[in-house]
């Protein structure tokens, strides 16, 4: 009875992915004003600052495989009727990595907040990456059609830029590692104290 | 109100589908048709204040489109990008109202018989039901948060970015754990669980309304598409 995910894990992530989604969503929404031109690959880290406490109730609520799997899913799946198929197997790939990182241990390591915190930073600093993966795969006549010409030489400055992407990976895990550093306080503050996660 | 069509909610995700791919091949100029053919597609199905909604959004965006590119204010760029997003997510967004008003069961039937795996479809059934709910939720937390003083909106609190998130998540978070247990309990008393063939009260299946449909869409994005000149058409 206690392997696999049961109805109500189910249920517990279809929920959460969206919260996580929309944490997400906002995030970016109110600092691409401030830094699109600037310094766009760092967004999805300050993001994922965020997001990984919510990610983190949910892993520790449910302790089972699968979670960061089914969430990355349900991410692609959002995209993918936001008009981007292609990052459906993207998230899908980094949801299978971010599991690898937890897959050693007896089972305990999906209930330890460093073990979730980490494969959440494994995810996240694929993550960041989505844009650009568009831009690599369809070219920049995709983003002809997407975005305004100044902002799209500066998508396209970003993405042939190894060092803002190797920049943008690992800003993204540190920062979700910082998040998970929060993340950990409020659980500790809030959840664990109620009772309402163990 | 009066449905005229009633398409079954596998022809709906495939209209969606549709409506994205169009959108994301669809050259910029092409847009508002590709809104247009959307609305069509709504009135059919007898949604009428929500569209009328979407289209005047539509409208305002294109409005401060034009204002925006005749303006030559550097910030202006910024308005310019977010414009080009809002028009291009609208068109789905309308396409995805139609089966946002299918009722859950309805819903899960229909997708089972694609032959997803029930835990798949019962996270997404749950996530996409949960965005106005979470809305909700939200706006009672906010309504508390003003009188402590602690809001997301009043701009002091801005100063204090991780208080302010901890003040808003925390809540928000109580209230989802509290509802998927809620929701998880329910689904259980209606045997969600029960490992054998599950029925539906829901008559499914695919009949020629849903033929009809589909084609008149696809003939109509094509139209609009080739006259426009779709960038990859």
């Amino acid at each position: 009875m206690k392997k696999g995910l049961r109805t109500k894990d189910y249920i517990l992530i279809g929920i959460f992915s969206i919260l996580i989604y929309v944490v997400n969503a906002i995030v970016g929404f109110a600092l691409t004003p401030v830094m699109a031109t600037s310094a766009m690959p760092l967004i999805s880290g300050v993001c994922l600052f965020f997001s990984a406490t919510v990610y983190l109730v949910m892993a520790m609520k449910v302790g089972k495989r699968g979670v960061l799997l089914l969430m990355a899913i349900v991410t692609g799946l959002i995209y993918t009727i936001m008009g981007v198929p292609l990052m459906l197997a993207f998230f899908a790939v980094a949801g299978l990595i971010g599991e690898a990182v937890l897959l050693a241990g007896d089972g305990s390591q999906y209930r330890r907040i460093s073990r979730q915190a980490l494969a959440y930073a494994a995810y996240g600093a694929l993550f960041g990456l989505g844009a650009y993966v568009t831009v690599y795969v369809y070219g920049s006549d995709y983003l002809e059609a997407m975005y305004a010409a100044d902002m799209r030489e500066r998508m396209l400055y970003f993405a042939y830029s190894p060092f803002w992407i190797a920049g943008s990976m690992v800003f993204s895990f540190v920062l979700t590692l910082l998040g998970s550093l929060l993340a950990a306080k409020l659980l500790r503050k809030h959840f664990l104290k109620s009772g309402l996660l163990q | 109100m009066k449905i005229l069509i009633e398409a079954d909610p596998r022809t709906q995700l495939m209209i969606v589908l549709l409506t994205s791919v169009a959108v994301f091949i669809a050259d910029f100029s092409v847009i508002p048709w590709i809104i247009l053919v959307v609305a069509l597609y709504l009135f059919a199905q007898g949604i009428y204040k929500q569209t009328a909604q979407y289209l005047l959004a539509a409208l305002a965006l294109y409005l401060l489109q034009i204002w925006v590119s005749i303006s030559s204010l550097e910030i202006m760029t910024i308005f310019r990008f977010l414009t080009f997003l809002g028009l291009r997510f609208i068109p789905v967004l309308m396409s995805a109202l139609a089966l946002a008003r299918v009722p859950s069961g309805k819903l899960i039937a229909s997708l089972r018989k694609i032959g997803l795996p029930m835990g798949l479809l019962v996270t997404l059934a749950v996530s996409f039901r949960f965005m106005p709910v979470m809305k909700l939720e939200y706006e009672a937390i906010q309504i508390s948060a003003r009188l402590r003083g602690v809001s997301v909106v009043s701009p002091k609190n801005w100063l204090r970015p991780l208080s302010t998130f901890e003040y808003t998540i925390v809540p928000l978070m109580m209230r989802s754990l509290k509802i998927s247990d809620e929701l998880a309990a329910s689904a259980t008393t209606k045997g969600i669980d029960h490992p054998g063939r599950k029925t539906s009260i829901y008559q499914i299946s695919l009949g020629w309304r849903d033929a009809v449909l589909t084609i008149a869409y696809i003939g109509l994005l094509v139209a609009v598409l080739v006259k426009g000149g779709g960038g990859a058409l």
